[in-house]
């Protein structure tokens, strides 16, 4: 099963994970880090020490904003062995859709599948 | 060049600084004085992603950015200046730059250091260049973002305060 970590300001992805359960149950292979107090070499080391515990397990890592620490910090992901893939702007739709999906695509497909579900969750009423 | 705001901050350009700062002062230019970064290309090219396209952004090491800072004295371009701890900051005041204040919003936790608030940890070494900065004259200030309150950082490490999260 393809794994996700969110990382993220403050406790968004906390709230975004358990929000997420309430509407599509309870979900495995998620982590969370959040940046909360950690200077961008400590949220790098825990975040290679988190995928590095992933031995060769896929895994999407999802970061809210682009530009900041947690994006920076996803640079140490390039050199890890898991099949990764990083995507920023991370809704509640994505994080929807990737629980739907996982297990029932191959891992690019499920990334685009993603990608797609983040930009048309978008809409003016 | 109007240096806006030099901060002293150990996650250099980030969401704080491209999205709370930008918003607040809007700068021409992000100057990341940093050897590391600049040593980097690919981590330039992140930290250009998340800034708006009206500010420009340039990465160059200490020595560089302050050639850069005083080179452009006339110019009135408003500049943010960044770095990533005292240590550095003094470094940019022995090459030149000259400022009245810095802004000190990001010294995260890290082993053995003594905390002031949540996003300024400091160490020994940490308390003897920031008092060194200060005896030339600069004023420093505890800030994270815009509209948060600010604090004089030399009362904090003089009466050792701890501030609750």
């Amino acid at each position: 099963m393809t794994r996700m970590l969110l990382v993220t300001h403050g406790d968004l992805g906390s709230e975004l994970v358990s929000t997420a359960q309430l509407i599509v149950g309870p979900q495995e292979g998620v982590k969370v880090l959040s940046n909360k107090e950690l200077s961008s070499e400590s949220l790098s080391d825990a975040l290679q020490t988190e995928l590095l515990s992933y031995g060769e397990d896929e895994t999407v890592v999802f970061v809210d904003v682009a530009g900041g620490s947690c994006l920076s910090a996803c640079r140490v992901a390039q050199s890890s062995p898991t099949v990764v893939r990083v995507i920023s702007g991370v809704n509640l739709p994505m994080v929807l859709e990737f629980f739907h999906y996982r297990g029932r695509l191959p891992f690019d497909e499920l990334v685009e599948r993603v990608l797609t579900k983040g930009r048309v969750g978008i809409q003016a009423m | 060049m109007d240096l806006v705001l030099v901060r002293i901050d150990d996650r250099l350009l980030h969401a704080q600084v491209a999205l709370g700062w930008v918003n607040f002062l809007s700068p021409d230019l992000i100057l990341v004085a940093d050897e590391k970064t600049a040593a980097d290309p690919g981590l330039t090219q992140l930290l250009r992603m998340g800034l708006t396209s009206s500010v420009e952004l340039a990465v160059a090491d200490i020595e560089n950015a302050a050639g850069i800072v005083k080179k452009g004295a006339s110019d009135t371009r408003k500049c943010i200046l960044l770095v990533r701890s005292p240590r550095h900051a003094l470094r940019l005041l022995d090459a030149g730059v000259r400022t009245e204040s810095i802004n000190v919003g990001g010294m995260h936790f890290a082993e053995g250091k003594r905390k002031l608030l949540p996003y300024v940890y400091v160490g020994r070494d940490d308390v003897e260049v920031l008092e060194q900065i200060a005896s030339r004259g600069v004023k420093l200030t505890a800030i994270d973002v815009p509209g948060n309150p600010s604090y004089d950082l030399l009362k904090l490490l003089r009466k050792g305060q701890l501030e609750d999260d």
